[in-house]
Order: structure tokens, then C-alpha cells, then sequence
């Protein structure tokens, strides 16, 4: 077979095609095809030159299957043994980008030798993670809620970013981790916790959860200048706070609160509208 | 109990190589593996991680493994 070195029209239009198929896969909340998942075991197995064994196990989650493998072999359930065996887990359909373009190349390339990957493929396709021994196999269910933003990070401000079938959750907003308290119950978080969180972006969320206007209050921030913006109709504060950085604290005729970063050098709330402005000084002479 | 991860996914490397050039396969991997990668790897990566921190909370003397055994299948 001679080499290829252009793909068809063909072949060329079917590349978003499974881009889309695989991103969707990867997405996938679908419980475990448990049957398919067997049969693609047995092929995956056979790629490898190895016997697949006829025990296997469902679980919910990754968790749950790390467990499993601690018990099943008898070892003490401490940190590091679920990790090991995390770290034994494939990760099948989050393998997606890899196996998208192996599944492009076996049915539109006509590339043979990508048949020793069916059994990946469709296990990709039929369920979660998954973990092969040399006694069992322990599938698991896909994960049942996935929250994104736009930009494909993890997202959710009303509940877990993640969830499995059994409860085990991930949480995240802007596609950063942060805990159940964050995103559920921001009310009740407390400036000393804010201020003991060592991840600046998981502090920022905090924050931003918890309230700008109110951190500053309650972390007893230093007002440094106030004024009425007749212009404007709102209500300024400017405030350093106990974190460092600076914060303009506006109150709108409507009510609304916003707490505005700003650098740090910025003395009163007159420069902080300059500075806010992109540096430019205008004169104002009417609103809208 | 041995875990055959490593030897399963051996057979993935280079498969591929054997019909193609260079630049094809650039092509390719760039408008597939490339853009399905950005669109699920972030949510592998923090499921990965917040897992990993968890095995450290878990309760070292609590476990009920009842539900799990149940599992078999």
C-alpha cells in the first residue's frame, strides 16, 4: 500500500463530523452499556495478547471502583492505596481526544493496524472509567451531570459541577475546584475562612460569592475616600483591603452593589473612575 | 490482583504510522485529538485531581463496602 499523503474530499469532510461524535462522547452522561462493555473488554484483552477474565464488577464512580480494588485485595483503605489504584483506572471516554483520532484513521483512513484499538474505542463508548486485572474487570457508570461554561471548563453555580450515580460530586466554578460551602451556602462563610484560603483563585470565588461589599465590611477594610458621583447618581467608596489590592465600592440608584478591582496606587474614587476609564480623563456632561 | 493497565494500552502506540506522512497526520491530529482534547480534557483533569485530593479526606476505619460488593456483575 502506497503511502498517503492527501486526504480525500471525502475524508476531509468527515473530520468535524467525528470531532463532533467524540466530543459528544466525551461528554456523555449515559449510564453503562454493560453487555457492550463486556464484549469490548474481551477485545481490548485480545489486542494485548492477554486472557480476559469472566469476573466483573459495576460501580458508580472512580471512587467507588478504587475502593472496590482495595478491598478485593484486602489491603488497608489509607491514601495512598487509592491512589494506586485510581492510578490502575483507564480512563476511556475522557480519553476521547486520542481515540478520536484513532477511530478517524481505522473506518476513514482505512488504517488496519487502528483495529487493535476497537476494544478501547468501544468501551470509550459504552462506559465510565474502567479498571482491567488479571482476575476481574470493574466497569464503571459514566458520571450522571456535567456543567460546563462556554469555554468547556467546569461550571456550576447552583450545584456539583460533576456528579456520579452515588453522590460523589466535583465542584467548580470558572473551572476552578472549590467546595460544596462555595457554591451551595456562600452565606455562610466567614472572613477568617476567606482569609485562611491559600489558592488565590479559590479565594477570589470565595469572595466573590460571599460578597465584595460585605467582606469589606466585615474584614473591617480601610475606607480610604468617599463621595456622592452627582453625575453618575451612585454611591462610592474606595477601600484597601486587609488582602491587598484596592476595591471601588459603587451603589446604584437601583440599589445594586458592585465592588470594582482596581491597581493598587489609586488614592481617591476620582482616579479610580480614571483608571477604570482605561486611563482616559473625560469631562462628563449628561447621562442617559 | 495485578493491574494489566499498561500492558492494555500498549498496543496504541504507532499503529497509525505505517501508511501516512508527517504532515497528514499533523492535519489530522490537529482538527480531531487536538479540539475533542480541549473540549473534554479539562473536565478529566479536575475529576482526576479532585479524586486524588479526596483518597487523603476519606476516613481511614469507616468503610462500608457493602454497597460496592454488591457490584458484581
Amino acid at each position: 500500500m502506497s503511502k498517503i499523503d492527501k486526504l480525500t474530499p471525502e475524508q476531509e469532510a468527515l473530520i468535524p463530523v467525528y470531532r463532533d461524535k467524540w466530543i459528544a462522547i466525551g461528554k456523555s452522561c449515559e449510564p453503562c452499556d454493560l453487555e457492550q462493555s463486556k464484549h469490548f473488554a474481551r477485545l481490548a484483552y485480545a489486542a494485548a495478547g492477554l486472557e480476559c477474565p469472566e469476573k466483573f464488577y459495576l460501580v458508580d464512580s472512580p471512587m467507588a471502583a478504587a475502593k472496590l480494588e482495595v478491598n478485593l485485595r484486602g489491603e488497608n483503605p489509607n491514601a495512598t492505596n487509592l491512589q494506586t489504584a485510581i492510578n490502575n483506572q483507564v480512563f476511556g471516554y475522557h480519553e476521547a481526544g486520542w481515540l478520536s483520532y484513532y477511530e478517524f484513521m481505522l473506518e476513514v483512513v482505512g488504517i488496519k493496524e487502528c483495529e487493535k484499538l476497537e476494544g478501547l474505542i468501544g468501551l470509550a463508548k459504552n462506559c465510565g472509567w474502567w479498571s482491567p486485572y488479571d482476575d476481574c474487570v470493574i466497569f464503571q457508570h459514566r458520571h450522571s451531570e456535567l456543567h460546563t461554561d462556554d469555554n468547556f471548563r467546569l461550571h456550576n453555580e447552583s450545584g456539583p459541577a460533576v456528579r456520579y450515580r452515588d453522590g460523589y460530586s466535583v465542584w467548580a466554578i470558572d473551572g476552578i475546584r472549590v467546595n460544596e460551602k462555595i457554591v451551595m451556602r456562600p452565606e455562610t462563610l466567614t472572613v477568617q475562612e476567606i482569609n485562611a484560603e491559600s489558592n488565590q483563585d479559590v479565594r477570589s470565588i470565595m469572595i466573590n460569592r460571599f460578597g465584595w461589599a460585605r467582606y469589606l465590611q466585615e474584614s473591617k477594610a480601610e475606607c480610604i475616600d468617599y463621595r456622592d458621583n452627582e453625575v453618575e447618581g451612585t454611591k462610592e467608596a474606595l477601600y484597601k483591603s486587609p488582602l491587598g489590592g484596592m476595591r471601588l465600592v459603587v451603589t446604584c440608584p437601583t440599589g445594586r452593589i458592585f465592588a470594582l478591582g482596581l491597581e493598587d496606587g489609586v488614592k481617591t474614587c476620582a482616579e479610580a473612575q480614571v483608571w477604570l476609564g482605561g486611563g482616559r480623563k473625560f469631562n462628563v456632561i449628561g447621562r442617559t | 490482583m495485578k493491574s494489566l493497565r499498561n500492558k492494555i494500552f500498549a498496543c496504541r502506540y504507532d499503529v497509525h504510522r505505517v501508511n501516512l506522512d508527517d504532515e497528514t497526520i499533523h492535519h489530522i491530529e490537529l482538527n480531531t485529538t487536538h479540539k475533542v482534547w480541549d473540549a473534554c480534557d479539562p473536565t478529566h483533569e479536575e475529576v482526576f485531581f479532585n479524586i486524588l485530593d479526596d483518597c487523603w479526606k476519606e476516613p481511614l476505619d469507616n468503610h462500608n463496602y457493602q454497597d460496592i460488593i454488591t457490584a458484581s456483575v
